[in-house]
């Protein structure tokens, strides 16, 4: 008899209560009972509408960046006894069908991690987004070998031995970047879907900012120096 | 000249006391070779200024008194370079712990 697996969707969050109970309830609606939100050291009340929806929810006690954040979510999620660890944003921007897609994408063809690429199909993101992106794709190329058309996509799925070997030390956005490079180092089977993005007002004005990029390349060279 | 002799006597000085450190295990051995060679360093320049000319002559400083300040600058480089090597490991430390506060309840279980 096969098990069912057991599936842990990990919401790093920060400062995000307005959308953060819909994107809960959107993730329920389509069947994801185990739903772990890791408020990072928000200010306004993103913990207390994540309890109020009845899921985990843990909470950084300072703010620490999304790297810190999703290095806590996966943690978390490994001590629930997670099969597969899904990571997504909280901003609503992803569609809960295409983590589906994903995560049967990944049972199916017997992959490591499967990370959700806004860029194969790219309609309704903006241009300099696009340009942003697409940099950064061939950076982290050029400096870890392996190619991601979308580094920053926040939709990731992992198996579970996958996400036991993956070491985050960044902090902060550069935490993107850094997963590409551990399924470099890891040898990990990688696999990009193709996935909509809702880009909304609120998630525009939420997500990163280009010159943020800059930044986020000086860190991920001066790590490559260090090594 | 009598600047020469209070150098002189301020580096024997302190070369007493860098062995004494050393001996007590104050500092490490690298940061004693490191400060042995700055006090030799600064007798070697009160006793023959000529050679921080020569040496300025040879990287192709044309003015010597230029040379102090290129050297300040690279030093003040390095060390930035390492304070904010620091300043990364330390935010890695912090989180950490916050880590460890927010998933504090699971282990319990």
């Amino acid at each position: 008899m096969k098990k069912e697996l057991k599936t842990v969707v990990v919401i790093p969050a920060y400062n995000e209560e307005k959308v953060i109970g819909s994107v809960i309830d959107n993730l329920k609606k389509e069947g994801f009972k185990e739903i772990i939100v890791i408020d990072d050291g928000s200010v306004d009340n993103t913990f207390h509408v994540a309890k109020e929806k009845k899921v985990f929810a843990y909470s950084h006690i300072i703010n620490r960046g999304l790297g810190g954040a999703l290095n806590t979510g996966i943690s978390a999620a490994l001590m629930h006894d997670a099969d597969i660890i899904v990571t997504c944003d909280a901003d609503g921007q992803h569609d809960p069908n295409d983590i589906k897609k994903a995560i049967s994408m990944l049972i199916k063809e017997d992959l490591d991690v499967v990370i959700g690429s806004r860029l194969i199909n790219s309609k309704g993101m903006p241009l300099s987004r696009k340009v942003i992106n697409s940099g950064a794709s061939w950076i982290t190329y050029f400096l870890f070998g392996v190619y991601s058309s979308d580094t920053q996509s926040g939709l990731r799925v992992f198996k579970k031995t996958a996400a036991e070997k993956i070491e985050i030390k960044t902090n902060r956005m550069e935490v993107s970047s850094e997963i590409i490079k551990e399924i470099g180092r890891n040898k990990f089977k990688f696999k990009e879907i193709p996935i909509k993005a809702i880009y909304t007002e609120y998630s525009l004005a939420k997500g990163q900012k280009g010159s943020n990029a800059f930044k986020i390349l000086y860190k991920l060279i001066l790590r490559k120096i260090l090594r | 000249m009598i600047i020469q002799w209070l150098v002189l006597i301020l580096v024997v000085v302190m070369y007493f006391k860098l062995l004494a450190d050393l001996k007590k295990d104050k500092i490490s051995l690298k940061k004693f070779l490191f400060w042995i060679f700055v006090w030799f360093a600064l007798s070697v320049i009160v006793f023959f200024p000529q050679a921080i000319i020569a040496l300025a002559g040879l990287v192709g400083i044309q003015r010597p008194q230029d040379l102090p300040i290129y050297v300040s600058i690279i030093i003040l480089f390095i060390l930035m370079f390492k304070i904010g090597l620091k300043i990364e490991r330390i935010e890695q430390e912090i989180t950490k712990i916050v880590k460890i506060v927010a998933l504090k309840e699971i282990k319990k279980k």
